[in-house]
């Protein structure tokens, strides 16, 4: 991923805007998961998403290839954005919209396919609520975003090891919170 | 193996996950705790799922390169400015001396005049893309910028009717339908203005009430009412430049309702409608600098 992403980013870091724009292309979609899990989806997510193309933006010059891969260094940004957002409007957010609001199912989906979806979602989402931040953060960058392991220990700012010990017991914990419920949504399901 | 599930099995497991492999195979490799290791890769690869279910709003996306577009505009053009401040001193007999050169190297005024009538993919497009570097360099105001930027969007616009009518490609007509596009975002930002993402057509167009005239647009229609404000000279000649634009395009409509070849009549209604989208932005552009203008004042 870092070599394809390479030549654009130095075509962007030159100036060309059309460069910056196929990373925005190859990269929106998974920083506007990783936000909308955080913080809920609606305007705020997909504005926030663009908030962080717009702090890459400005911040381009100051990427080293030396340093950290772009994908860790696009989401540490995301996720100083996210944790600023939650400073800064803690007391005055309204409720997130619910995240099955965001999925997209084709029409060709039985509307039994559709409940088992959303309620996996439902389940997630619940259960990504109980676990702890650094445990919820790594689950979001690791399956949600889809960044790799060390692109997520840079990304949190720990080393390789911390995050494979992060996502073991993260794992854990999810496993125990959601197990029963979707045994039980299958059953219901059969 | 205890009952907790090594972290090294774990993480081996969702790399070979994460290119392509199985739950099953990871378990046939570490069968000794597959009773463990089974429900913990069950949970990441739904959780994988879940993600990639997530659908990414289009709207939210392209808005968000607009505005990015937008940003990176301003951001050039700062750039710009900062560089040209530094030989400031220098660049006006720097540009003179190019000038001269370009005279006798491209033969003169006669062509000069012959260069300025070209269009894309003509050989003397060179030159009068040349001469409207030169032009621009020679040209230190933000204001002077702005003016120049203004025109040659207008001249790009006449290129594109000139491309369609003569029946040149799509690809030719679009790069040149960027440029007057880049044209327009260069002289609406160096006028101060933000160029805003496209939103749909309203009709909070309000006549001029006041005898003290300025500019209204209708962002409905594209139609801009040019009123003389002596304060802002500058702006009345860019809006003046924008509505010649407007013009163009309507000149343009009136011949793609004349030409009678199908392909040919697809082609250049594809290329109006992309320019006069971009144009329609730039106009609502203008609107909001003067509504903004309009509050402090």
């Amino acid at each position: 991923m870092q070599e394809d992403i390479e030549p654009l980013v130095r075509a962007a870091q030159e100036g060309n805007l059309s460069a910056f724009g196929s990373i925005y292309e190859s990269f929106f979609p998974k920083v506007y998961r990783y936000v909308a899990a955080r913080v809920g989806y609606g305007p705020e997510a997909e504005d926030m998403a663009q908030e962080v193309f717009l702090k890459a933006m400005n911040s381009l010059d100051k990427f080293q290839f030396r340093g950290p891969p772009f994908a860790a260094w696009l989401f540490r940004i995301a996720h100083n954005l996210v944790v600023d957002r939650a400073r800064h409007t803690k007391s005055t957010s309204g409720p997130p919209v619910p995240l099955d609001e965001a999925l997209a199912l084709p029409d060709s989906q039985n509307v039994e396919e559709q409940a088992l979806q959303s309620m996996d979602v439902e389940v997630l989402r619940g259960a990504l609520e109980k676990v702890s931040d650094l445990q919820r953060q790594v689950v979001l960058l690791r399956f949600i975003a889809g960044l790799s392991l060390a692109e997520t220990a840079v990304a949190m700012n720990r080393k390789e090891n911390a995050i494979k010990a992060l996502q073991h017991s993260a794992l854990g914990a999810l496993r125990r919170i959601m197990l029963p419920i979707v045994s039980e949504s299958a059953a219901r399901q059969q | 193996m205890s009952n907790k599930i090594d972290i090294e099995i774990l993480n081996t497991c969702l790399e070979l996950l994460a290119q392509e492999g199985t739950i099953e195979a990871c378990l046939e490799r570490f069968p000794d705790a597959a009773a463990e290791l089974e429900p913990m890769l069950l949970i990441a690869s739904q959780t994988q799922h879940v993600g990639e279910s997530i659908a990414t709003p289009a709207d939210a996306q392209r808005v968000g390169l607009g505005r990015i577009t937008d940003a990176w505009a301003a951001k050039q053009a700062k750039r710009s400015s900062r560089r040209w401040r530094v030989f400031r001193p220098l660049a006006k007999s720097w540009a003179v001396a190019m000038i001269a050169v370009m005279v006798l190297a491209f033969g003169g005024w006669t062509t000069s005049t012959a260069a300025a009538g070209s269009v894309p993919g003509e050989v003397l497009y060179p030159v009068k893309q040349a001469q409207e570097r030169i032009r621009l360099v020679v040209s230190f105001s933000d204001r002077g910028k702005a003016e120049l930027h203004a025109k040659f969007a207008q001249e790009r616009t006449q290129e594109i009717d000139k491309l369609a009518s003569r029946g040149r490609s799509q690809a030719v007509m679009d790069r040149t339908a960027e440029r007057m596009a880049n044209h327009t975002r260069r002289a609406v930002v160096l006028m101060g203005g933000v160029l805003p993402n496209p939103v749909p057509a309203t009709s909070d167009f309000t006549a001029p009430t006041t005898p003290s005239i300025r500019v209204t647009l209708d962002p409905a229609s594209g139609l801009i009412t040019i009123s003389e404000n002596k304060s802002s000279r500058e702006r009345y000649v860019m809006q003046e430049r924008f509505l010649r634009q407007y013009r163009n395009f309507q000149e343009m409509q009136e011949r793609i309702a004349l030409q009678t070849q199908p392909s040919q009549r697809a082609r250049m209604e594809e290329s109006f409608h992309r320019s006069r989208e971009l144009l329609r932005r730039a106009i609502l552009a203008m609107k909001a600098l003067e509504e903004s203008e309009s509050r402090q004042r």
